[in-house]
C-alpha cells in the first residue's frame, strides 16, 4: 500500500469531473471497536465495486479538512488512524470509479463501501474508465511502466488460450525470441534478469510445455505491472524487468466460471469465507489431449500439465488485512515401457517439474503508518529419470523470503517507504544413478540475501516529481560481498498532460540461469546462486523520455535507454560437474535503444502500437558478439473492436526484425567408441557451428493473430464462446535452421514457428 | 461489423507472405580436420582416424566400423601424423613416431587411419603423449595424458577376480557385479557388456556392446538391469531388453581413460546450435584420448523359478555321429507374448567335434525350438569363421523323457531323447 502526496491542481480537477453518484452501501457495525482513546478515533474498511462485490485496490482515502490520506490495499482494506475522535467527511476517489463522499459518524468505525465503476455513468460511446496509467503518470515518478488489466488479457488472441506473459511480449522493449518460448528479452537484457512475481512471490520458471503456456491462469488474474527499466528500490535482485501479476481476490458472492477449449479445461470458484469480509478464490486447469488421445485411439501421449492457484482475505479483528496466495503447478511426462513380467517393474523416462509457492500478506497500520509484512516460500524442482533407479537427475530451487516495508510520511510532499528483508535461496542440483552406484553431479548453492532499502517520492512542487531511493543488499553465501544500488527517477510536467521523464539506477542480481543463452530454445532454466566462484551480475540503466496523454484515454511514452551489463553468465559447454565454479562464462554487454507506446485505454475501439528500436552486445573472453536476442527493430499492434456477427475482436499483428543466429559450417560424424573392438561403430552426424557467435541473421519475423468473442446470458449466467487464429496468413517465420551437409550441394532448411493454428473454446460464468 | 482499418492490417500482413522454410542449397562451407583417436596402453599398435567434415563437396559413405570395413566417408589421406611423449624425450621410439595409413594389420587398413609401430610410442601412465597432424596445410594437434592403473578388479557374489582373471559366475536375478580401479592416473571409468560367442575376437562382436561410465573409480550394475540403451524411443510401450541374460557368457571390459575420453563421453554438439562437444584438438575439430581396459569373462546365470529351466541331457545320432550335450537352460524376458525366449550353456560333443558354447530360442508352452551353431574350420571369404547351424525343436519335460528333432539345411537330419538332470 503506497501514498502518494495529492497533486493539488490534479485533485482539483478529478473532483470537478467526478460525477458523484454515491451507490456507496454503508454497512454500520455495531460491534464496532470504540475509539482507543478519548482524543482519537480509528475508521477501517474495505473497498468494493457496487457491481460484482470485486475488492478495489489502490482507492485513495481521504479525510476532508486534515492530512490524512491513505489506499486500499490489494484486499481493498483500508484504515485511517489516529483521527479525532468526532465525524468526519471521508472521500473515496479512485479513477476508473465513481468518487464518493461519505459521512462516518463517530462510533461507526468499520465500514464497508461500494463504489460504481464511472464507466457505468457515461453514455457507451464515451464510457472511459481511466485507467490506472493515468494514476500512475500523475502520481508517480515511476517511468518504464505499463499496467495491463485482466480484461485485455483475455480478449487478446493467443494459441489455445489467453497468456499473460504472451501479452508482456508485444510491450516495448520486450522480445520473444520465438513463438516456442515463454521467455523473453527486456531493454537487451537476458531472460534470466526478469523478476516474475505473484502477488508478491518469485516464480522462477513461469512456463508449461517447454515454454509455450505460461503458469498465469489468466482467469485469476487481477492485473499487471510490467517495469521495463528504472524500477524502485523495494524490488529485490534482477537486472531488467519486473514483471509484477497480482491475483484478483474472490467475490464476496459465490461466482463460477471456467473456460473449455482444446487444449484443457479450467475453473474457478470464489466466494465469501464464513469470516466477516473474507473471501476466497481457487481457480485450477489441467490439459487433457492425453486422456482424449487414450480414450479415441491406441496411441500414448504421455504428458500433461495441470496447475491451480488460490487466494484468500481476511479482515483481522485489529483492523488489518491478511491475504494468502497460494500456486501449485505440474508438467508430467511418463513415458512408459512394455514389461510382460509382473514382477518387473516397467522402465520408464519420467520427467516432471512445477512450481509451488505459498505467500502471506500482512497490511495493518503500525503507530499510524502503514505497514507491510510479506512471507513467502517458493520453490521450482525438476525430475528427469529413468525408473527404476536407473539414472535421475534433480534440480530443487527454493526460495524463502521475509521482508516488512512501513511508509513515514504519508500525506506530506515525500512519501517515504523503507524496507527490507531476507531471501534464502537453497539451489541443488543432484545426478546420479542409483544402478551405477554412481553420483554424477552433486553441487548445492545456498545465496543468503539481507537487503534494506529507502524510496522516497518527494514533490517539490506541483510539476515535479523525485524519486532517490538506495537498496542495500548484503549477499551471504560464498560472495559475501554488499551491494549498494542508488535508484533515481524524475518526472517533470510540462502541462497537465505530458511530463518529461528519466530514471538512473543500479541494479544487482544474485542468482542466474544456468543456460546456453544463445540456443533458440531452452526447455528450463537452471538456476544458480552467487557463492565464492559465482559472481553477482551488475546492470546500470539510464532511462530518459516523455509520457503525452492526448485525452483521458489516449497516451503516447517514448523512451529512450541505454543499459550496461557486468557479470552476466552464460552456460559453459565445458563445465566439469567436479568442479563448482566452471558452469558458467562470464560476459559483459550493453544495450541501448528507444521505446514507444502509443496506447488507446478504453472505447470501442482500444488497444496499442507499439515500436522498439534496440541493439545489444556482448563480450565474453573470446569475443564480441550480438545476442541472440538482438531485435534491432519490433513493432506490435494491438487492437480490440467489434468484430463481425456481434463479436468482440481483438487483433494482434506483430513484426520483428531479423535476430541473430551462428552459423553452421559443416558436420562431422560423431563416431561411438567401442573399448572391447578398439574401434568406432555407429555415429551421429552432428552440426559444427562457426565459433564466432550469432554472425548470420534469420528472416524478418511476422504474425497475424485474430480473436471473436460472443456472449449470450443462458441460464442466469454467461457463455462466450470464442474462436482464435493464430498466424492468419500462415507465415513461416523461421525456428531454427537444419543444414545438410553430406550431400553436395548442402542445403539448408527452415523449421517454423507456429503456423496457421485455429482453435475454439467457450467460457462460462455464473 | 468488420472495419477498413483492420483489413487494411490483414493486407498489410498478407504483404507479409512468403515462405522462409523451403530448402535451399548452401556454398560449400570451409573443410574442417576432424580427428577420433584413441591411445591405448593396452594395446600394441595405435591408430587415429582423421576425416574431414561434411561440408556440402562430397556424398555421405555408409555406416561402417573403423577400422575394419568401409573408409570414412571423407579420410585424409597423405597426411603427416606423429605421436611424441613429451614425457619421455629419450623415447626408444625415438624423439616422434611417424603413423602410416600402410603399417595397421592387414584386415583393418584403410585410407584415413594412421597407424604406428607395434609398440610404439612408449607409454607409461602419466605421461603426456602429442598427436601432430599436417594435412594440406592444416595442422592439427592434440594431448593427453596416460591414463594408468594399479589393478582393475571385477567382483561378484562368486568370487573376485584382477582384470584379467578366471570368468566369474554371476546370477543375474540376485547379485550387482562390481568393478573397481585403483587408479594412478585418470579421470573416468567405463565399463563395457557383451555377449560372447565361441572364440571369436571381440571385433567381430562389437556391435552388441553396452557402454556405461563413471567418473570415479567403482561403478556397480544390477544383474537385473534394463538396457536402456537397446529401448526405442519413437514409441512409448517399447519393449527394453535386460543388460544380462542368464544362460549367456558375457565379456565386460573395464578402462580408465582420460580427461579428453571423459569430455568426449559426455559430450556433443547440439542439433539447435551446433554447440556442444567439447573438442581436445586445435587447429580442427574432435578428441584425441587415451585409456587402459582389461577383460574379463562373466558365465551368467539366474534363479530356477519355472519348470523349463534346468539341466538337460540330450543324446541321439546326427547326421550319422553319437552326440551328447548338457544344456543349462534358463528363460528370459522377450517382446514377443507368445514366446518366452531361453538361453543356454551347452556343453558336449555334437556333429563337427567338442562344443562349449551357448545358445538361444524359445518356448511355446513345452515345445522349444533352438539353436546350435558350429564353427567349421574354414573361414569365409571376408575372413570370418565359417559356421554350420542345426534346429532343435521337440517338447521338454521336468518328468519324463522326450525326442527332440533336430534339422539342418538339408531337412531333418537326426534326433535326440531329452532328459532332464537336474533344476
Amino acid at each position: 500500500m503506497g501514498v502518494q502526496p495529492a497533486n493539488a491542481s490534479l485533485q482539483h480537477h478529478y473532483m470537478m469531473r467526478a460525477v458523484v453518484v454515491s451507490l456507496a452501501v454503508v454497512t454500520l457495525l455495531g460491534q464496532g471497536r470504540p475509539a482507543r482513546a478519548q482524543e482519537t478515533r480509528d475508521v477501517v474498511g474495505w473497498v468494493r465495486t457496487a457491481q460484482d462485490s470485486t475488492v478495489l485496490p489502490g482507492v485513495a482515502v481521504d479525510v476532508m479538512g486534515l492530512p490524512n490520506i491513505v489506499f486500499t490495499d490489494t484486499a481493498g482494506f483500508f484504515a485511517l488512524r489516529g483521527l479525532p475522535a468526532r465525524d468526519h467527511q471521508v472521500i473515496f476517489r479512485r479513477l476508473g470509479v465513481t468518487t464518493d463522499t461519505l459521512l462516518v459518524a463517530l462510533g461507526t468505525d468499520s465500514i464497508d463501501v461500494y463504489l460504481v465503476s464511472r464507466a457505468v455513468q457515461l453514455a457507451p460511446l464515451v464510457a472511459s474508465a481511466e485507467s490506472p496509467s493515468r494514476l500512475r503518470f500523475e502520481e508517480s515518478a515511476q517511468a518504464s511502466a505499463v499496467t495491463i488489466d485482466a480484461a485485455t488479457i483475455r480478449e487478446m488472441p493467443a494459441f489455445l488460450e489467453a497468456d499473460v506473459i504472451r501479452t508482456i511480449q508485444l510491450l516495448p522493449g520486450t522480445i520473444a525470441v520465438n513463438d516456442y518460448t515463454v521467455g523473453y528479452n527486456t531493454r537487451g537484457g537476458e531472460a534470466d534478469q526478469n523478476l516474475i512475481q505473484l502477488d508478491g512471490v518469485t516464480i522462477f520458471n513461469p512456463s508449461h510445455l517447454g515454454g509455450l503456456f505460461s503458469t498465469f491462469d489468466a482467469a485469476a488474474v487481477g492485473e499487471i505491472d510490467y517495469l521495463t527499466g528504472g524500477f524502485p528500490a523495494h524490488y529485490p535482485g534482477r537486472l531488467s524487468s519486473v514483471l509484477d501479476v497480482q491475483t484478483r481476490p474472490g467475490r464476496t458472492d459465490w461466482g463460477v466460471s471456467g473456460q473449455i477449449s482444446l487444449l484443457s479445461s479450467k475453473v474457478l470458484v470464489e466466494g465469501p469465507l464464513p469470516a466477516k469480509n473474507s473471501s476466497f478464490l481457487v481457480a485450477a486447469r489441467r490439459t487433457y489431449a492425453d486422456q482424449v488421445i487414450q480414450w479415441f485411439t491406441s496411441s500414448v501421449l504421455p504428458y500433461y500439465f495441470a496447475d491451480g492457484v488460490a487466494k484468500v482475505s481476511f479482515l483481522l479483528p485489529t483492523g488489518g488485512s491478511l491475504s494468502l496466495t497460494g500456486y501449485l503447478g505440474k508438467d508430467v511426462l511418463r513415458w512408459e515401457f512394455a514389461q510382460r513380467d509382473p514382477e518387473v517393474e516397467p522402465l520408464a523416462l519420467n520427467v516432471d517439474w512445477g512450481n509451488k509457492l505459498l505467500g502471506l500478506n500482512y497490511d495493518d497500520l503500525v503507530f499510524g503508518k502503514p505497514f507491510n509484512v510479506n512471507t513467502s516460500i517458493t520453490s521450482f524442482s525438476t525430475t528427469v529419470g529413468f525408473v527404476p533407479s536407473i539414472v535421475q537427475i534433480d534440480n530443487d530451487v527454493r526460495l524463502l523470503t521475509a521482508k516488512a516495508e512501513v511508509w513515514l510520511s504519508p500525506g506530506a510532499t515525500h512519501d517515504v517507504r523503507i524496507g527490507g528483508g531476507v531471501e534464502d535461496y537453497r539451489m541443488l542440483y543432484d545426478f546420479r544413478s542409483d544402478a551405477l552406484s554412481t553420483v554424477y553431479l552433486d553441487q548445492t548453492y545456498q545465496p543468503r540475501v539481507w537487503s534494506v532499502f529507502i524510496d522516497d517520492q518527494w514533490q517539490p512542487n506541483d510539476r515535479l516529481l523525485l524519486r532517490p531511493g538506495v537498496r542495500v543488499e548484503a549477499v551471504q553465501g560464498g560472495a559475501d560481498v554488499t551491494t549498494v544500488a542508488p535508484r533515481f527517477a524524475a518526472k517533470a510536467f510540462l502541462t497537465d498532460d505530458f511530463a518529461l521523464t528519466g530514471s538512473v539506477g543500479r541494479y544487482y542480481q544474485p542468482i542466474h540461469s544456468l543456460r546456453d543463452h544463445n540456443s533458440p530454445w531452452s526447455f528450463l532454466d537452471f538456476w544458480i546462486g552467487a557463492d565464492s566462484a559465482t559472481p553477482v551480475a551488475r546492470a546500470d540503466h539510464l532511462v530518459l523520455g516523455f509520457e503525452r496523454w492526448f485525452s483521458s484515454s489516449l497516451s503516447l511514452s517514448v523512451e529512450g535507454y541505454r543499459k550496461t551489463f557486468s557479470n552476466v553468465l552464460n552456460y559453459n559447454i565445458e563445465d566439469d560437474n567436479k568442479v563448482q565454479g566452471d558452469e558458467f562464462v562470464i560476459m559483459h554487454g550493453d544495450a541501448w535503444g528507444v521505446d514507444v507506446l502509443l496506447r488507446k485505454f478504453t472505447g470501442d475501439w482500444n488497444g496499442w502500437l507499439s515500436y522498439s528500436f534496440g541493439k545489444a552486445m556482448r563480450r565474453d573472453p573470446v569475443q564480441e558478439f550480438p545476442p541472440a536476442h538482438d531485435r534491432r527493430h519490433l513493432l506490435n499492434l494491438v487492437v480490440n473492436g467489434p468484430g463481425p456477427v456481434g463479436s468482440r475482436m481483438s487483433l494482434r499483428w506483430g513484426y520483428g526484425s531479423p535476430l541473430p543466429y551462428t552459423e553452421v559450417l559443416g558436420e562431422w560424424s560423431h563416431r561411438e567408441y567401442v573399448v572391447g573392438a578398439h574401434g568406432f561403430n555407429e555415429y551421429e552426424n552432428e552440426p559444427i557451428a562457426d565459433p564466432r557467435l550469432n554472425q548470420a541473421r534469420y528472416p524478418h519475423y511476422s504474425r497475424l493473430d485474430l480473436s471473436f468473442r460472443w456472449e449470450a446470458n443462458v441460464l442466469g449466467g454467461v457463455l462466450r464462446p470464442f474462436l482464435q487464429i493464430v498466424n492468419l496468413y500462415n507465415r513461416g517465420n523461421v525456428f531454427l535452421y537444419v543444414f545438410d551437409y553430406t550431400s553436395s550441394p548442402g542445403t539448408r532448411q527452415g523449421i517454423s514457428q507456429l503456423p496457421f493454428i485455429p482453435s475454439i473454446g467457450v467460457e462460462f460464468e455464473f | 461489423m468488420i472495419r477498413p482499418g483492420w483489413m487494411l492490417l490483414a493486407a498489410l500482413g498478407a504483404a507479409q507472405l512468403g515462405c522462409e522454410l523451403e530448402e535451399v542449397n548452401v556454398p560449400a562451407a570451409p573443410s574442417i580436420v576432424v580427428v577420433q583417436g584413441v591411445a591405448r596402453s593396452d594395446r600394441q599398435q595405435q591408430w587415429v582416424l582423421i576425416e574431414r567434415s561434411f561440408n556440402g563437396t562430397g556424398n555421405l559413405g555408409q555406416p561402417s566400423f573403423i577400422p575394419g570395413a568401409r573408409p570414412p566417408a571423407v579420410p585424409v589421406e597423405g597426411a603427416a601424423v606423429t605421436l611424441t611423449n613429451l614425457s619421455l624425450p629419450t623415447d626408444r621410439c625415438g624423439a616422434s613416431v611417424t603413423l602410416l595409413e600402410s603399417v595397421g594389420p592387414p584386415d583393418r587398413i584403410q585410407p584415413g587411419v594412421y597407424w604406428s609401430m607395434a609398440g610404439c610410442p612408449t607409454m607409461r601412465p602419466g605421461d603426456t603423449l602429442e598427436l601432430r597432424i599436417i594435412a594440406n596445410g592444416d595442422v592439427v594437434t592434440g594431448r593427453t595424458v596416460m591414463p594408468g592403473t594399479n589393478s582393475i578388479v571385477l567382483r561378484t557374489a562368486d568370487g573376485t577376480a584382477t582384470m584379467p582373471g578366471p570368468t566369474l559366475t554371476f546370477n543375474r536375478d540376485v547379485d550387482t557385479l562390481v568393478a573397481e580401479v585403483d587408479p594412478i592416473v585418470g579421470r573416468v571409468m567405463t565399463i563395457e557388456v557383451r555377449e560372447r560367442v565361441f572364440d571369436q575376437s571381440p571385433e567381430l562382436v562389437s556391435t552388441s556392446s553396452t557402454q556405461f561410465w563413471v567418473d570415479s573409480t567403482t561403478l556397480t550394475l544390477p544383474g537385473d538391469l534394463q538396457n536402456l540403451f537397446e529401448a526405442e524411443f519413437e514409441d512409448p510401450g517399447e519393449f527394453v531388453p535386460d543388460l544380462f541374460n542368464a544362460g549367456r557368457l558375457y565379456t565386460a571390459t573395464v578402462a580408465y581413460a582420460d580427461q579428453n575420453f571423459h569430455d568426449y563421453l559426455r559430450s556433443a554438439n547440439s542439433p539447435l546450435t551446433g554447440r556442444g562437444f567439447i573438442s581436445s584438438v586445435e587447429g580442427g575439430f574432435g578428441f584425441f584420448g587415451s585409456l587402459t581396459a582389461e577383460q574379463n569373462d562373466l558365465r551368467v546365470v539366474g534363479n530356477i523359478d519355472d519348470a523349463r529351466e534346468g539341466e538337460y541331457r540330450m543324446t541321439g545320432l546326427v547326421e550319422g555321429v553319437n552326440v551328447t550335450i548338457d544344456w543349462e537352460l534358463y528363460l528370459n524376458r522377450g517382446y514377443d507374448s507368445r514366446f518366452t525366449p531361453l538361453s543356454s550353456y551347452v556343453v558336449g560333443d555334437w556333429v563337427l567335434g567338442a562344443y562349449d558354447a551357448w545358445t538361444t530360442g524359445t518356448f511355446q508352452g513345452s515345445n522349444m525350438t533352438a539353436f546350435l551353431v558350429q564353427p567349421t574350420g574354414a573361414v569365409t571369404p571376408e575372413g570370418a569363421p565359417e559356421l554350420r547351424g542345426w534346429e532343435l525343436t521337440g517338447p521338454l519335460s521336468p518328468a519324463a523323457q522326450t525326442t527332440v528333432t533336430v534339422r539342418a539345411d538339408t531337412g531333418i537330419v537326426g534326433t535326440l531323447s531329452a532328459v532332464k538332470t537336474g533344476r
